[in-house]
Formats: C-alpha cells, sequence, structure tokens
C-alpha cells in the first residue's frame, strides 16, 4: 500500500466538502466511508481487498447514489461517481500503473468541482489540489519525498501561469463542440410561491445573489428595489407566480434612460434582476409583458447583462380581464381583514387616503420586524397575522396590505426581488445578497400606472437603507439566523474588512476572468491590435509558443553547474589567504600548521575544523553561525598573513 | 582511541620498544581481517611482533620456520594410513590455527608458498578432495629477508597482492635500544597475556564495516589508484583489489583513532603499507617514492 495515496483520499475529501450543498448527505457519507476503510487497509490489512468485493462495494455505491442524486441531475450524479470510482480504485491501487492512473485521471476528476462553482475561492483550492496531485505523481514515478516533489511541481505550474494568462486573452475562443447540461445549482434564487405564514425562521444564507455595476450613479439612488417576480394569485395562504414571465414581450426603445451591468450568479431559474421596468439589449435577455427581465437559457456560470430602464412603458388603463385577475381574492377567507379594509374604504375618498389609513393602522398597532416570525397554521392567515400576532418579515406585510387593497378592489400584485444592496467604494459596484431577498406590493392607479408600496418600509424605515447586514436594530438576529459565516462575524474587528476584500477580490475575478467571453475578447482585441486583431493575435500567440519550446529546449541543453558546499568554500577561502596556499596538505595538517603559525587563533582553527570534518566526513550541516565566526577568522589570518609577508 | 584497541596496542609496546606507528598497523591490518607481512632484516623483531600479535589477541598460533626443503603438506597436514582400521585419517597440519607465523616465508620453494597463499585466499584447505575449513578468525602473519639475501625465493607479484599489508619494523631508536639492551628477561615475556578476547576481536572487525567513508575520502583513495596508473610512473599500478583494501584499511584506522569516519590523513597513514608492496616497491625505496605520490596527488577537500 502506497503512503502517497492518503494524500490522494484527502483530496477527494476536501471534493466532498466543498461539493457537499449539491451532492448531499449520502455521498458524503458514502465517500468518508471509504476514506476511513482506506485508511485501516493502509493502517492494519496493508494489501489491497479482492475485486469481488470492490465490485460489491461499488454496485451498492451506485445504487445509493442513484437513488439519492437520482437520474435526473445527470451532472451531479456523473460527477459523484466519479469521484466514488476513483476513492475505490485509491483503495484497489496495488501497483505503481495503477497509482498513475489514479493520478492521471484526478486532472480530470479534480476541476469536476468548477462545473459547481467557479468563484475564486473555488479557483484556489482546486489548484492547490491540482498541485499537490502533480506533487504525487512526481513522488511515485520519480521515487522522491512528497514535499520536494510538491514544491517542484508547484515551481512548475507557478512558470507556466503567464503562458497560460497570455494564451486565454489571445488565443481565439473556440464555441464549444458538444455541451453538457448544466449542473442544477440553487444557492441563490427566489420561490416561485410567496408563502410567509408557513416559516418560523427566515432561513438567511450569505450568498451572493448578483453584483450590479451603475456608471451614473446619479440616475439610481437608494432605495434598490430588484425586481424579479412578479405574483398574482392569492390563494388565502400563499402568493403564485403570475404566468407569461418567461414570454418576450417588444419594448420600444425609445424611452431609455440610462443603463447599467448586473453579473447574474448562477442559478437554475432564469429570472432575472433589474431596478423597475427594464429592457435589456445583451443576448438570450428578454422583457416580459411585467417589465422585468428573463433569460431564455439556465445559466451554471455567472453572466453578465446590460439593462437599460424604460420610462414606464406601462399601459395607462386596465382591461376587464386584467381587473378580474388582479383582484381576484379566495371567498370567505381573511373576514375581518376585509371588513376593517372596507371601513377604511369607506371613510377614504382615494387609494392614497386609503394607503395612508393602511399605514397609521400598522404604525400605531405595534407591529413588529423580525425575521423569526411565529407560524400561523389557520386558514384566516392575514387575520390571525393583521389582529393578533402582529410581527412578522417583509412577506407578511406584502401579503396583508396587497391582500386588503384587493378586497376593496384596488388592482395589486406581490413582488419578490431583492432590497438594498453592499456598495464597493473602491470598484464602484454593488453586490447583492441572498439575505437581502424582499418582498412588495405594485399596486395600479388608472392613468398613472402601476406604483410601488412596500408596507415593511412603515414598520421598518432603516431595511430601506443599505442591506441588511446594516440593519441595526435586527443585527443579532440577523446574525444568529446566519449561522457561522464572515457576515455574522462582522463585530469581530478586522472581520468585515477582511469580507470585504475576499467580496472584492471575488467581484474582479468574477468580472475579468470568469466573464472574459468571446465579445469580450474581440473588443478587447480590436482595441488592442487594431483591424486585424485576429490575425495579430494567432500570430502572438504562434510566436509565443514557439519561443517557449525553444526556452525550453535551451533550458535542457544548459550546463548544470554544481555549487560547491559552504565548508568546502570556506577551506579554500582560509587555504588562499593563508601561507600555505600552494602546499597540497590535508585539513587538518593544514589547520595544524596555521594554527602553529598563529597560535592565538588555535582554539577558532580548531572550532573551524570540527565544523568542517562534520559538514565533509560526517554529513552534517555547516551552520550560517559558523559561517560568520569563520569569516571573520578568515579576515584576520588574511590580515596577519600579509604583514608577515 | 578506541578503547578495545588501545589495551592491545599497550600490550604490543611493552614488548616492542618505541615502534608505536608499527604496532597500530600490525593491529589495523588483523581488524581488517587480513593477513600481514612482516619484511625486515634478521634480527630486527620481525618473529617478538608476530608472537606478540598473536599472544595479546588472545589466539591461538603455530608457527612454521619455513626452509628450502619445506613440503606444503608440512603445512597443510596429510592423510596418513592407519594401520589398524585400514584407512587414512587426515593429520591437520599447522595451518588449523587461528594465527599462523610463517617464518620467513620466501625462504620456501614456490610451491610450498603457493599452497600457503592459496589456503589464505580460500580460507580452506583441500585434501583428497575432502575440504576442511579453517578457524575463524584466520590470519597469516609471515615475516621475510629483503630480497638480496641469499637463498630467498622472491614471492610473485600475484601472490604479494593477497597480503593486505606489508609492514617493515626498521631499527630502533636511541632510547629504544638502550632499554633493549638493559633488560628483556625471560620473565617479562611470558607476562604477556591476552588483551582481547576472540569474541572482542570478532566486534571489533564488525565495527570497522561500520565506519563511514565519506565522499571526499574515497575521491581520494580513487585520485591515489588513478595516479598509479594514469602517471606512467609504475610498473605494476594498484588493482582493484588494492582499492577495496585501502578503503577498508582506512576505516580500521579511523576506527582506531575513535572515530566513526575517516579522514583524508586516515589514507594517508595507511597508503605505504598497503600499497608498497602491490606497487612492486622494496621496502628501502616505497618511503620516497609513496612520499612523492602523496604530495603529488590533491587531497580533495
Amino acid at each position: 500500500m502506497n503512503t502517497k495515496l492518503l494524500v490522494i483520499s484527502s483530496i477527494y475529501l476536501v471534493m466532498t466538502v466543498m461539493l457537499f450543498a449539491e451532492l448531499g448527505i449520502p455521498f458524503a457519507t458514502l465517500i468518508s466511508v471509504l476514506i476511513v476503510w482506506h485508511v485501516m487497509q493502509w493502517k492494519y490489512i496493508k494489501s489491497a481487498p479482492s475485486n469481488t468485493l470492490l465490485n460489491i462495494v461499488a454496485l451498492i455505491g451506485m445504487t445509493v447514489l442513484g437513488i439519492s442524486i437520482g437520474f435526473s441531475n445527470s451532472v451531479s450524479l456523473f460527477v459523484s461517481l466519479m469521484v466514488l470510482a476513483c476513492q475505490l480504485k485509491v483503495i484497489q491501487a496495488n501497483n505503481e500503473k495503477q497509482n498513475r492512473q489514479i493520478m492521471v485521471l484526478n486532472f480530470f476528476t479534480i476541476p469536476c468541482v468548477f462545473l459547481f462553482s467557479q468563484d475564486l475561492f473555488t479557483t484556489i483550492v482546486v489548484v492547490i489540489m491540482l498541485v499537490i496531485n502533480l506533487g504525487v505523481l512526481a513522488a511515485t514515478s520519480h521515487k522522491q519525498q512528497l514535499l520536494p516533489a510538491t514544491k517542484t511541481a508547484a515551481k512548475n505550474i507557478f512558470f507556466l501561469i503567464p503562458v497560460s494568462m497570455l494564451l486565454v486573452v489571445f488565443l481565439p475562443k473556440i464555441p464549444s463542440f458538444w455541451q453538457l447540461p448544466g449542473a442544477q445549482i440553487a444557492r441563490t434564487g427566489l420561490s416561485e410561491n410567496v408563502d410567509p405564514f408557513s416559516i418560523s425562521e427566515l432561513s438567511q444564507s450569505d450568498d451572493l445573489a448578483f453584483r450590479a455595476i451603475i456608471e451614473e450613479s446619479t440616475s439610481y439612488s437608494p432605495p434598490f428595489y430588484w425586481r424579479a417576480l412578479i405574483h398574482d394569485k392569492f390563494d388565502g395562504t400563499s402568493w403564485h407566480m403570475a404566468r407569461g414571465q418567461n414570454i418576450p414581450v417588444y419594448v420600444e426603445n425609445s424611452n431609455i434612460s440610462s443603463d447599467y451591468k448586473v453579473i447574474a450568479e448562477p442559478s437554475n431559474l432564469p429570472w432575472l434582476f433589474a431596478l423597475g421596468n427594464a429592457i435589456s439589449n445583451s443576448n438570450e435577455v428578454s422583457t416580459n409583458q411585467f417589465g422585468t427581465l428573463f433569460s431564455s437559457k439556465i445559466r451554471s456560470r455567472n453572466f453578465e447583462y446590460n439593462v437599460h430602464t424604460a420610462t414606464d412603458s406601462s399601459k395607462m388603463s386596465l382591461t376587464r380581464w386584467e381587473y378580474q385577475r388582479y383582484t381576484q381574492l379566495p371567498q370567505k377567507l381573511n373576514p375581518k381583514s376585509t371588513e376593517l379594509a372596507r371601513q377604511w374604504d369607506n371613510n377614504t375618498q382615494s387609494t392614497q387616503e386609503f394607503i395612508a389609513q393602511m399605514r397609521a393602522y400598522f404604525i400605531s398597532q405595534g407591529f413588529e420586524y423580525t425575521l423569526t416570525p411565529e407560524v400561523i397554521e389557520g386558514a384566516n392567515t392575514i387575520d390571525e397575522f393583521v389582529f393578533e400576532t402582529k410581527s412578522g418579515f417583509c412577506g407578511h406585510y406584502a401579503s396583508s396590505v396587497a391582500m386588503m387593497m384587493r378586497s376593496v378592489g384596488i388592482p395589486s400584485r406581490l413582488v419578490s426581488g431583492y432590497l438594498g444592496a453592499e456598495y464597493n467604494e473602491a470598484n464602484n459596484y454593488y453586490s447583492i445578497y441572498q439575505y437581502d431577498a424582499h418582498a412588495w406590493v405594485e399596486f395600479f392607479i388608472p392613468n398613472s400606472g402601476w406604483q410601488r408600496l412596500d408596507p415593511t418600509a412603515w414598520i421598518s424605515p432603516e431595511r430601506l437603507i443599505g442591506s441588511l447586514s446594516q440593519h441595526t436594530s435586527l443585527s443579532e438576529q440577523f446574525k444568529s439566523n446566519l449561522g457561522i459565516s464572515l457576515v455574522a462575524l462582522s463585530g469581530v474587528p478586522g472581520m468585515e474588512w477582511l469580507r470585504l476584500k475576499l467580496e472584492e477580490y471575488d467581484y474582479k475575478w468574477t468580472r475579468w476572468v470568469l466573464n472574459f467571453d468571446k465579445s469580450k475578447q474581440q473588443s478587447f482585441l480590436r482595441n488592442l491590435l487594431g483591424d486585424n486583431a485576429q490575425l495579430w493575435s494567432g500570430a502572438i500567440t504562434l510566436f509565443t509558443l514557439a519561443l517557449l519550446c525553444l526556452s525550453v529546449f535551451w533550458f535542457m541543453q544548459r550546463k548544470i553547474s554544481i555549487k560547491r558546499p559552504l565548508a568546502v568554500d570556506l577551506y579554500e577561502q582560509l587555504k588562499s589567504v593563508s601561507s600555505y596556499h600552494e602546499s597540497n596538505l590535508t585539513p587538518l595538517q593544514f589547520i595544524s600548521q596555521v594554527s602553529e603559525q598563529f597560535p592565538e587563533h588555535k582554539s577558532d582553527l580548531d572550532m573551524f575544523y570540527s565544523r568542517f570534518s562534520a559538514a565533509r566526513y560526517q554529513g552534517k550541516t555547516f551552520s550560517g553561525h559558523h559561517r560568520k565566526l569563520t569569516m571573520k577568522l578568515i579576515k584576520s589570518i588574511k590580515t596577519k598573513t600579509k604583514r608577515k609577508l | 582511541m578506541n578503547q578495545l584497541v588501545t589495551p592491545v596496542i599497550d600490550a604490543l609496546a611493552d614488548i616492542i620498544f618505541g615502534k608505536d606507528q608499527q604496532i597500530k598497523l600490525a593491529v589495523c591490518s588483523l581488524l581488517c581481517k587480513g593477513h600481514l607481512l612482516i619484511e625486515d632484516l634478521p634480527g630486527m623483531g620481525k618473529t617478538t611482533l608476530s608472537h606478540g600479535l598473536a599472544d595479546t589477541l588472545g589466539l591461538s598460533y603455530q608457527r612454521v620456520q619455513f626452509t628450502s626443503d619445506l613440503l606444503p603438506a608440512d603445512i597443510t597436514g596429510s592423510a596418513i594410513f592407519n594401520t589398524t582400521d585400514h584407512t587414512f585419517t587426515f593429520h591437520p597440519g599447522p595451518i588449523f590455527s587461528q594465527v599462523l607465523l610463517a617464518d620467513e616465508i620466501n625462504r620456501a620453494s614456490p610451491k610450498t608458498q603457493s599452497a600457503l597463499l592459496e589456503a589464505m585466499e580460500e580460507r580452506q584447505v583441500t585434501i583428497d578432495g575432502t575440504s576442511h575449513l579453517l578457524p575463524n578468525p584466520f590470519f597469516v602473519i609471515a615475516t621475510q629477508n629483503p630480497l638480496h639475501q641469499s637463498g630467498t625465493h622472491p614471492l610473485p607479484e600475484s601472490q604479494l597482492d593477497r597480503f593486505f599489508m606489508r609492514i617493515s619494523i626498521g631499527y630502533p631508536d636511541e632510547t629504544a635500544e638502550r632499554k633493549l639492551i638493559l633488560g628483556f628477561s625471560p620473565k617479562q615475556k611470558t607476562e604477556v597475556r591476552p588483551a582481547l578476547a576472540d569474541q572482542q576481536l570478532l566486534e571489533l572487525q564488525d565495527q570497522v564495516t561500520n565506519v563511514k567513508l565519506p565522499p571526499p575520502v574515497i575521491d581520494y583513495i580513487v585520485s591515489l589508484v588513478q595516479f598509479t596508473r594514469n602517471s606512467g610512473l609504475f610498473h605494476d599500478p594498484l588493482s582493484p583489489r588494492a582499492s577495496i583494501a585501502l578503503g577498508s584499511a582506512t576505516k580500521a584506522w579511523a576506527l582506531m583513532a575513535g572515530r566513526n569516519y575517516a579522514t583524508p590523513e586516515d589514507v594517508q597513514a595507511i597508503f605505504l603499507p598497503v600499497a608498497g608492496h602491490r606497487l612492486n616497491l622494496s621496502v628501502k625505496e616505497q618511503d620516497k617514492v609513496v612520499s612523492d605520490i602523496l604530495d603529488q596527488v590533491l587531497v580533495p577537500v
């Protein structure tokens, strides 16, 4: 059994940890058990298990993965089977050839992590794992120690970085010949139904949802309401997504006011984010009838698109059918709220006044904003919330207000999206996290169109400024909901700075490396090289590769000079300054001659000889401390010898 | 000094006065399991040294005085017909002892010499198709007179090579001579006691193999050997067997100095006795020639 294979097992352990969210507990358990088995095998049994046993384990493992991950999610299944097979091969390997097969296969297995995440952290971890893998490969095939082999591997990879950078920039990007279906990643994203009343603890995550680059900051100012999904159907407990959100409509480009860029993180939903009514000129991004954006393709990679704000192109009136749709309510539910809304409606003349009444009610009745509300189980959820529990988060307020407005015939709908943004001053961009997810209300006024109304702001006005992470009164709840993460640790000095720094580097990585696609490459090359950019970039690539081959050839041909050991160097120096520099003496004879000549240096000379003989004859090292002492000795012997001459 | 070797050297120094270097070389040769050749004029103490060595090391020994009419069977032993049970029984000769003192080896006929030297190399004797193993340890300490003396058959080069070392004792200095004249009573002679047990000698021989030969020392031995081959000054340059012998003698010398690593000084100390006879140099000329070699070959650092 090869001890170095333990390192490979630990690489799979790291992969398992990184893919834990995607591949689930059964996979993690399976791999952990196999790793424990491998360690036991290595420590106690010291020989590979039989092929029959391994095949049985492989069958069991494949069944477990097939059931737990399922065949619909083919990419996850493929990756998990790959890691399973590699781990089993590690247990089985008992000769050099099999060891090497594993390591070569790892160059394919390890980058599979990129199918799920491509951020800076993942990249660094994957690169480290690849370096270690290369080191183990070098160590096994050249029978070296692991550490020096890994160092050499790291050095070689380091020298190849400029070359690979050059290739990324200049080598024309060829469209892929075939594609895997994207992995289903759902770290961020919004749910299609808003059902606040069944949630007792709003689970929050500090994963990045998207970033925005707003060049002309004057046109946009907080609060930033990022619209994503429209919900128009209320069934008493939850709000369902409006249909037709993935049907593009034509929007006239005449009223474009200003534009900004959004870099969306991978999610397995098509919905994109924009401020207000938006249109986009990016490929595969369209506007639907609600003025929100969607992508015609589900992205498993970061994806950048431009957004223009269309100045209120929405209709000034609703059709009869639309009016019915936006005032639809389940029958005979929430009688108390409906009654309350009717009273207000009777007392007021306009929608604005009605809203003011509502606002006054919510402010005066001691409603609270909380991330950990009580679960409401009865049928009249909104009655219970408005009259009894009186504490909840955005979904509760938006839901209640929209329902009350519908009950008096004001067309209204729920919008979910994100509120707020964390601004990075140095690089002028905004980060929006999953915990910034928000829901609010839009209502329709004839001749002025759809208006935004955020009832949460009545209860908790500070939620409108910045991001939820900057919300002071909720900070305790917020942090306990997040669990362990850098945002949760933001009270610790330095952590906030660290988090923002990491965030900034990740932004740069996303912007300049991950999103460097074909069109960006083309425009960059055109700016750099002028009209014949394609030709020039090809020439530069070829030239560089030729230069690289030549320099490697030259490097292999060079003469290797072996450095003299320090002890020999010092001895030769001492000899050259003494008066015996031409006589053929053994070191001991020489030292005794010199100490006869200069009895005052006898102890120093003896000391030098003992260090010298330790270094030259006993395989020990000559320390830097003794080097200094010897240099001093050489100097004084030199001056004294000169004086005598 | 090595604490096991010191008593041996001290005991020998009580027998041979003022010849510490020669005593140490003789012990060094035995530590390397090598046979020793002592060459000097008559009356210089060759036999005394060889007896003393066998005594102090606590080894059983037999002495054979070589003469021109000595036959091989006189050393190895022979099968003699037993008249009572009508069989040939093997009667081992003097070679079946731990130390064989071969006095004046160059007085015997070449046939007898070669019988001895074959036994030295093989460490066994074959008579009438039966092999008889010699005891372990087994040493031959041979003495010979300088070649110019009358009635000698010089040992051929091939057989000289089988002796690990050749030493010559040389004249004593004045103080030693005075001491010799004053008293070397028979009483004192019987007082020689073994300074080592059998087992301890084997142990020391084992330790010799564990002494480190660092690269500069190996380089030095190699360049010395190469010099004898490439300089064109020598008719019989050193053989690979000589290189091996130089290496192990260097180790033994380092061990005797109480170190577990060898230095170039060790090589210089043993070079003359190990290489002198192999280069076919006479005792008289070897001092000068060898010191020339040591002067000309640079000591690797």
